[in-house]
């Protein structure tokens, strides 16, 4: 027992620079991807707010997105790519992360926007808020805890997604647990498998913690 | 190769991987439903309301693990083939159905159950007249993210030996044939949609329809 | 037993006094030496209350006093740690915890109403636990969505389409379902706004009047103690302080504790015992019938020397009133009114006094149930009780 634990360590050691290099790639992937998917989801879902039958359509096809397999998305993605030479690398993970966390962000916000009660904008209204006012002082700080959930939602997804990347040698962690299962490496698969927990539910953490942190004052005091 | 021709060449293969890939599913699923209800039960019993509560929050942070995550987990441990896979399906499969069930029969409002206790309810009685019912939304809620999550992580567990559609996916990303991708992503994606419609449905049929009507 | 109806409160005290020692000791309820504890905290201490058949029990008190805690340990919802609960005699110990809650019924103050059942259904819960037959059940629901005063249209909605008052009246209803000897209330009103409290109160009466149960009412607020209750128990810090008839309560509070709970008003709320019927009186009333012209009521009026003339339908129902006033140069003018103020005859003297305050009238025509003419109400009568 003791020598192996002794060569695991002295394997990590080994490894670690590869391993830092695949946990930044990994974290890269998502960092490229999120931006995209909140700059198309929070406007959509904005969009959609005030249009009940498009968000009607945009929400049940959203909805139909998020059962579909993430792998299976992925692949499509590969596919679709292929014929812009785009089907390698860390182009089709991005676009598959951007495309499946972008729903959670467009529901949660629309969802967010909507909840807010029509008594509330009709006072801000009567006070003489203007539209623009209306938007930014009531309605967006009353819907981010909502919106923020649903950011939290996409980023765990893309952790997820991310490590789909390795299988068109785009790297990330996926890397250790595909090539560790093909190479019957436990050590590698181990490595792989606790870092993207470890990541998946730091992520979670570190955004609940922001959530709370965005989370007017005056909606979390107990009654 | 083309697309149709390969669909053609390959017809009883692809229906074989279907069937598989959908009695992985449904076995987890059953097998999922069973024991995740039951542990929600079990866990919001009176008396252990604070177990529900722990169980919440762990299986809260639990849905933040990718579910490749548990696939190697379970390759590590118990090893390569059928069995691991399912092991892993049921595994991941929990983590919704128990934080939704028992999230929802710990919000059922507490005068709803002290009434029918007052009124005589045995505790089976609150538990499969009051809370249940109540509960179904939820629960059902909880039924179709684990099913669409069996679906998906089914396709992963291919790496593993689990068989099904994944195999289709993985041996198109690796030797580069884009028409065995594209079919494996589509059936497994169209099998997605259509037991989640199915479950729609379901949950549509036996939600009590007090808890539907408006003011 | 036949009761005059003019005797007041005292004599009917001293009736049910008389009732009480002939049948000694046929309590429906008896809590005897009761204690509960909840870890260190004592919620009941050795308490003893015993209940009669039929009548109306008010536990009353500050919040944490022990008195919700006390009816709950009568249908074991808690256990209590030392002493015995008789109902008819038997301890509720050697009856299955489950069998006894089917026998008695109980409303809670969030009501907790089966959001997935209908009316009917909720209604119809206990009768089913206890196996009834679907044909009487029927029967039963009709009978009781009647006598909640709801429409049989009710049965089939849901909780979440009633409004508040109505899922009050539902509660009771299911809680009457199987037909109970006994009832638990907890707080039953508390959530309900002032108004439509006032108008269930008035039902709830009328109801236990005809149905009799032998009820145990847990309340925070006096004013609900005094008008509903038969019987009070006050209760603090887990002690029984006072238990008695409403009326020898307000009129003999044990000690500061009970005088501070009654509040400075406690002549005004004596006044909640009273009833309007029994101040009625018809001493120079005047009425007309509808075709008397307005010259035939002056000329009467000013004969009799009244300013105030009632206007009765051939039923005998107030259908209007004139009255005199004095105009300029001692020149007289006759109004007529053909909505009356007027107030109900199973109303209480307090609300009466209320409604004279805020119209300014001195004097009020009662009517019963349907609107049928049966005198008028003094202010000065209600002062002469007041100032007793």
């Amino acid at each position: 027992m003791n020598n192996i634990e002794i060569s695991f360590i002295e394997w990590l050691g080994y490894f670690q620079g590869k391993i830092i290099q695949e946990l930044l790639r990994h974290i890269q992937i998502i960092a490229i991807s999120l931006p995209f998917a909140l700059i198309v989801g929070i406007p959509l879902g904005f969009y959609i707010s005030s249009r009940p039958k498009i968000a009607q359509i945009v929400i049940y096809l959203s909805s139909i997105m998020m059962t579909i397999p993430s792998l299976a998305l992925f692949g499509l993605m590969v596919v679709l790519l292929a014929p812009f030479k785009l089907g390698l690398g860390i182009v089709p993970a991005v676009i598959a992360i951007v495309l499946y966390s972008m729903l959670p962000i467009i529901r949660n916000t629309y969802i967010a926007i909507n909840q807010v009660p029509e008594g509330m904008i009709e006072a801000a209204k009567g006070m003489g808020m203007t539209k623009q006012q209306i938007l930014w002082r009531i309605k967006l700080p009353l819907s981010i805890p909502v919106i923020m959930a649903g950011i939290r939602n996409a980023m765990v997804l893309g952790v997820s997604v991310a490590t789909f990347a390795s299988l068109v040698a785009a790297g990330g962690l996926g890397y250790f647990i595909f090539s560790g299962i093909g190479r019957s490496n436990l050590r590698m698969v181990l490595v792989g498998a606790i870092l993207v927990s470890v990541l998946g539910i730091g992520v979670n953490y570190f955004l609940l913690l922001v959530e709370d942190w965005v989370t007017p004052k005056g909606l979390k005091v107990k009654r | 190769m083309n697309l149709f021709q390969y669909i053609s060449e390959n017809y009883n293969k692809i229906i074989d991987l279907c069937m598989e890939h959908f009695f992985l599913f449904l076995f987890s699923l059953i097998i999922t439903t069973i024991v995740g209800i039951a542990i929600s039960i079990f866990a919001t019993e009176e008396g252990k309301e604070n177990i529900g509560k722990i169980i919440v929050s762990v299986t809260g942070a639990a849905q933040a693990v990718p579910s490749i995550a548990v696939i190697a987990l379970v390759f590590i441990f118990v090893g390569i083939g059928k069995p691991p896979a399912i092991i892993a399906l049921i595994v991941y499969g929990l983590v919704p159905i128990i934080f939704n069930s028992t999230s929802g029969i710990l919000s059922v409002p507490r005068e709803i159950i002290e009434a029918g206790k007052g009124m005589g309810f045995t505790k089976r009685q609150v538990l499969w007249k009051l809370k249940i019912p109540i509960a179904i939304p939820v629960i059902m809620g909880g039924i179709r993210s684990t099913a669409t999550i069996i679906i998906g992580t089914a396709v992963i567990a291919s790496v593993i030996g689990g068989g099904g559609l994944g195999d289709l996916i993985f041996v198109g990303l690796k030797l580069n044939r884009p028409s065995v991708l594209i079919v494996g992503a589509a059936l497994s994606a169209i099998m997605a949609i259509i037991i989640d419609h199915i479950l729609a449905y379901i949950e549509k049929l036996i939600t009590p329809k007090g808890l539907k009507v408006k003011r | 037993m036949s009761t005059d109806n003019n005797s007041q409160e005292n004599n009917k005290i001293k009736n049910k006094e008389e009732q009480e020692k002939s049948k000694v000791k046929e309590y429906t309820i008896e809590l005897k030496n009761l204690t509960k504890r909840f870890g260190e905290k004592v919620a009941v201490d050795n308490l003893s209350l015993n209940m009669e058949k039929g009548t109306l029990t008010m536990l009353i008190g500050p919040s944490g006093c022990g008195k919700t805690t006390t009816m709950k340990m009568i249908n074991r919802l808690i256990q209590a740690d030392e002493g015995e609960i008789k109902l008819n005699g038997t301890s509720v110990y050697d009856i299955d915890p489950v069998q006894l809650r089917r026998t008695i019924g109980y409303v809670i103050q969030e009501i907790g109403l089966f959001p997935h059942f209908t009316v009917y259904d909720n209604i119809a819960t206990v009768p089913r636990l206890l196996k009834w037959d679907e044909n009487k059940i029927k029967k039963r629901v009709e009978e009781l969505l009647d006598m909640v005063t709801l429409d049989s249209s009710y049965a089939y909605r849901y909780p979440l389409q009633l409004s508040g008052g109505e899922r009050q009246r539902v509660g009771l209803a299911r809680a009457l379902g199987a037909d109970p000897e006994v009832l638990l209330m907890d707080e039953p009103f508390g959530a309900i706004d002032p108004i439509n409290r006032l108008k269930l109160h008035d039902s709830f009466l009328e109801i236990q009047e005809e149905i009799k149960k032998t009820i145990v009412f847990v309340t925070h607020d006096i004013n609900e103690a005094i008008k509903l209750g038969d019987k009070i128990a006050i209760i603090r810090a887990g002690k029984l302080v006072q238990y008695d008839y409403s009326a020898k309560i307000l009129y003999n509070p044990a000690n500061k504790f009970v005088e501070n709970l009654l509040g400075q008003d406690r002549s005004l709320k004596a006044l909640t015992l009273k009833k309007n019927k029994d101040f009625v009186s018809n001493e120079g009333v005047i009425t007309v019938s509808k075709d008397t012209t307005e010259d035939e009521v002056l000329k009467l009026l000013q004969k009799k020397n009244q300013i105030i003339a009632f206007v009765l339908d051939k039923n005998d129902k107030l259908v209007g009133r004139y009255w005199l006033e004095k105009a300029k140069k001692d020149k007289v003018e006759i109004n007529y009114d053909e909505e009356p103020i007027l107030i109900e005859q199973n109303n209480t003297l307090n609300e009466t006094l209320s409604t004279m305050f805020a119209c300014g009238e001195k004097l009020l025509p009662v009517v019963d149930r349907r609107n049928k003419f049966k005198g008028i109400i003094l202010l000065d009568k209600i002062f002469e009780e007041f100032n007793k």
